[in-house]
């Protein structure tokens, strides 16, 4: 256990150490020019040259990483060309919002895809297993902009059951005393219940919008670990000596599929992160992919460059949490090898 | 190999313990016959032998007398009865009729994620009415019973920490844990190494003797045959086209299929020297 | 209950009655139609920037579709959008797929040291959700419709890579790959003339499912500003373009072209779902 944990540890700290000098390379080395991009088609070339000086683009690119690096072990991020804060301040403030949607939008992935893929699994080839694979080829068909635009307008100008797309509360509400930063999590601790009751349905439009995507990849993953432990020899055995069906289902079949959709879940996960700036625009959801968005409209590199340097490390440490879940579930990786 | 058991004093054949008759299955999306009129029976005490090559449908006899036929294949006509009593109907023969069974690849039979001991108590649990803390102790003694060293410990184990001999006689160990009256054993030895082949076998004729239950050995190798079964039915494409004493089979063969799966294992000895 | 008559014969197992393949057949007829409207369609329809009508007609007889902001007609620049869409998403595909394989094999077929690197660099690849990668390497390289498909492309190679390598992996083991070494064929001949061509068929069912993506991706991007910009004729930017209207009433500018590409991309998994489950 302890030498998978140290190397899933290490391949997670070289994807990471990767993933910075690529989003560098990328915004540094690529053609185009940061300081060109920054000031649009009308500036001169002075004004070109002065930017760059201020950025340090007329540094040799090894000065410019060493600088970047050195940055980012201080937590320095760089300089948001945009606003004048730092990038993380920018960004990380904005963290807690994000992390609201893409949880709300994963607890509906799995609501939504699990008991449907378990359905879906255990009645092979009926209509119900047709109806729900149709569901999730539809779910993964549609552009998170136009589900969101349809939901808008059916569950809100439509039928009036949710609020507008205005962000995470109905204007001026105030937000809670802020614990975690997650409104419906800091609702409850000071017991502000009305906070947590809007904030929720702010939330359920946009966190609907990611997670009926991610649902549909979540049934297709449980519905072939499913069929996959129907077939499986612990399972025949168990039949064969009459343990009684819930059993098996749950405590054998249910068990070993959670290892294989456990793996796949990163996919999920990666969803959820890359939807989210044009959920958040849509909903003017005040979270990092909507900063993300204003850099695109300001070409502010270094913003973006943050925020795909957060996201990809997110992404990552979620991905180890994921390995880390599967060696305590899976004896073969928690205790290794033969002992007895 | 070891030495040739003496043939089974039980003669006795007016009640079988087991008795299949006319059993018929298909696979549903073709309609294609599996199994054509297979009839066979298995009396306490004694080793009886279904072979045949793979796809003759020996694991398919088996699977359905344990009533877990695989999804899309059906049986379609034929009874089973067990003393005598109809039992066709009956969904869960394993528990109600005392029924065990092996399979071909222990490993892959065991559930990864449960304690080998944990696995067999339950079984314990379920076929004798026993508490938690009996059905573990059965457990434990069960694993001694088949001559696994310390059985606490090995109780302790998951499947991946045991060889594949080791999971065989787990498999077993659950077996017993049924009491059982019947057991079938599908292909029990094929996916071990051939100096475990043996061992797992003696272990079946002793415990048979021990308990008098009877087995149904389901195997493709006409050697495991001549030293453990007492009668032998052969299977070819799905139909019963000889059974019936093994020292009368496999002296004076009645059908042409027989006489070339012998001439076979033969060959096969021949090539391999001193079996 | 009377015994059947004849027992199975192998043969006769292996003949299964012709399987029933409504979604593959779904699937394909409406890429063909698309494909046979977006050919023929736009000598048929209005000119899709012709201001033709008033503003926000609702759907009709006479418009289909309804109209947009501008008076043009919905269903004509949908007809128009068709080739650009279903062209960049096929490109994406096929660029993606033929350097993600030709990495894939080689990782897959030397193994070693070669191998550890590559699925390093895959994995790094793959700690960016690909919508975001595609997003900074637009913005890093500037927009055009040409570096739009090799951003996407080059955000959905990694899965390729992977795909081909663990077949290659097996399949390197193989009698026939031997037989071509023996016979004095070079590596990267053996990698590429032997392995590869068994190695690929993974491959083609992620290429449907790309396509796909790429076509999804098309239209997030536009709503973000970046790739395709309005006035093209593109399903995304009318779906973008059409979102303000959803909040005044006028969902039929962003409804339709929105519904084209669900369409689209739900046709193209019904395919790339039947390949996969047919048994590679």
């Amino acid at each position: 256990m302890v030498r998978y944990l140290l190397r899933r540890l290490a391949i997670s700290a070289i994807t990471v150490v990767g993933l910075v000098l690529v989003v560098f390379l990328v915004v540094r080395i690529l053609p185009g020019d940061a300081a060109a991009a920054r000031l649009g088609p009308e500036a001169t070339q002075d004004d070109i040259d002065a930017l760059r000086t201020r950025m340090g683009l007329d540094q040799p690119i090894w000065v410019q990483l060493g600088d970047y690096l050195a940055g980012l072990v201080r937590g320095d991020m760089g300089t948001a060309i945009s606003t004048g804060r730092p990038v993380a301040d920018e960004l990380l403030s904005r963290l807690p919002a994000t992390i609201e949607l893409a949880a709300g939008g994963l607890l509906i992935a799995l609501l939504l895809g699990f008991p449907l893929g378990m359905l879906a699994a255990s009645r092979r080839g009926r209509t119900s297993d047709a109806a729900a694979r149709l569901f999730a080829v539809l779910g993964s068909s549609m552009a998170p902009l136009w589900l969101g635009l349809l939901l808008i307008y059916g569950l809100y100008s439509l039928a009036g059951l949710f609020p507008g797309p205005v962000g995470r509360l109905p204007i001026g509400t105030p937000p809670p005393t802020s614990i975690t930063g997650l409104f419906v999590l800091d609702g409850l601790l000071t017991g502000n219940l009305d906070v947590v009751w809007q904030s929720m349905r702010a939330l359920a439009l946009p966190a609907l919008t990611l997670g009926l995507g991610a649902s549909a990849a979540v049934l297709k993953m449980v519905r072939s670990a499913m069929i996959a432990t129907e077939d499986a020899g612990f399972t025949r055995t168990a039949r064969a000596y009459g343990v009684p069906a819930s059993q098996v289902l749950w405590r054998d079949r249910l068990r070993n599929a959670m290892l294989q959709v456990l793996t796949a879940i990163g996919l999920v996960i990666g969803f959820l992160l890359g939807g989210n700036v044009i959920v958040e625009r849509l909903f003017s959801w005040p979270g990092m992919g909507r900063i993300a968005y204003d850099a695109l409209g300001s070409n502010d590199l270094e913003l973006l460059q943050g925020y795909a340097l957060i996201v990809g490390v997110i992404y990552i440490a979620l991905n180890f949490v994921v390995d880390l879940v599967y060696g305590v579930i899976d004896p073969r990786i928690r205790l290794g090898g033969r002992a007895a | 190999m070891s030495a040739t058991r003496p043939a089974a004093e039980t003669t006795r054949r007016d009640v079988p313990l087991l008795a299949i008759e006319g059993l018929g299955v298909v696979a549903e999306a073709t309609g294609a016959p599996i199994l054509t009129d297979v009839s066979l029976e298995v009396a306490p005490g004694e080793i009886v032998g279904l072979v045949g090559e793979s796809g003759s449908g020996k694991s398919m006899t088996s699977f359905a007398t344990m009533g877990i036929l695989p999804r899309g294949v059906r049986q379609t006509a034929g009874r089973f009865t067990v003393d005598g009593e109809d039992v066709t109907d009956v969904r869960d023969r394993s528990v109600s009729s005392r029924f065990a069974m092996i399979f071909q690849n222990p490993r892959d039979s065991l559930n990864p994620l449960m304690r080998v001991g944990d696995q067999i108590a339950r079984i314990a649990a379920l076929h004798q009415g026993m508490s938690r803390a009996q059905a573990r102790a059965e457990a434990v003694s069960m694993l001694e019973r088949v001559h696994i060293p310390d059985g606490e410990r090995a109780a302790r184990a998951y499947p991946h920490q045991l060889s594949g001999g080791m999971c065989q006689r787990v498999m077993i160990a659950m077996a017993l844990a049924c009491r059982p009256r019947l057991l079938i054993a599908d292909e029990p030895t094929t996916a071990l190494d051939v100096t475990v082949q043996a061992r797992i076998l003696d272990l079946v004729v002793e415990l048979t003797e021990e308990t008098g239950c009877g087995v149904l050995l389901v195997t493709h190798d006409l050697g495991v045959v001549a030293e453990t079964c007492d009668r032998l039915n052969v299977l070819y494409r799905g139909d019963l086209v000889e059974s019936g004493p093994v020292d009368r089979v496999l002296a004076a063969p009645r059908h042409e299929y027989t006489r070339y799966l012998l001439e076979s294992a033969n060959e096969l000895e021949d090539t391999d020297g001193a079996a | 209950m009377t015994a059947l008559t004849t027992p199975a014969a192998p043969d006769t197992l292996r003949t299964t009655a012709r399987r029933r393949r409504p979604f593959l057949v779904l699937g394909v007829v409406v890429i063909g139609a698309l494909l046979i409207v977006g050919i023929i369609g736009p000598f048929v329809v209005a000119d899709p920037a012709a201001r033709i009508a008033a503003p926000f007609l609702p759907p009709s007889a006479e418009h289909w579709f309804g109209t947009d902001s501008y008076g043009r007609d919905i269903l004509a620049r949908c007809i128009h959008a068709i080739r650009l869409d279903l062209a960049l998403g096929v490109s994406v595909a096929l660029l993606a797929m033929v350097i993600g394989s030709a990495v894939g094999v080689v990782s897959g077929y030397l193994g070693g040291k070669v191998d550890d690197v590559v699925m390093r660099l895959v994995d790094i690849l793959m700690a960016f959700p690909g919508f975001i990668l595609a997003m900074i390497l637009l913005v890093s390289v500037g927009d055009s419709i040409p570096n739009l498909a090799i951003a996407l492309a080059i955000a959905q190679i990694a899965p390729f890579v992977r795909l081909v390598r663990a077949k290659s992996l097996s399949e390197r083991e193989l009698d026939y790959v031997a037989a071509a070494r023996v016979s004095g064929a070079g590596w990267l001949r053996t990698a590429f003339a032997h392995v590869l061509p068994n190695s690929i068929r993974p491959a083609a069912v992620q290429l449907t499912l790309v396509c796909g993506y790429s076509i999804l991706n098309v239209a997030g991007l536009a709503y973000l500003g970046v790739g395709i910009h309005p006035p093209t004729a593109e399903w995304g930017v009318m779906v973008a373009e059409g979102a303000s209207n959803m909040l005044t009433g006028q969902w039929w500018t962003a409804f339709f072209p929105g519904l084209l590409i669900a369409i689209t991309v739900a046709a193209l998994h019904f395919i790339g779902d039947d390949l996969a489950g047919d048994g590679a």
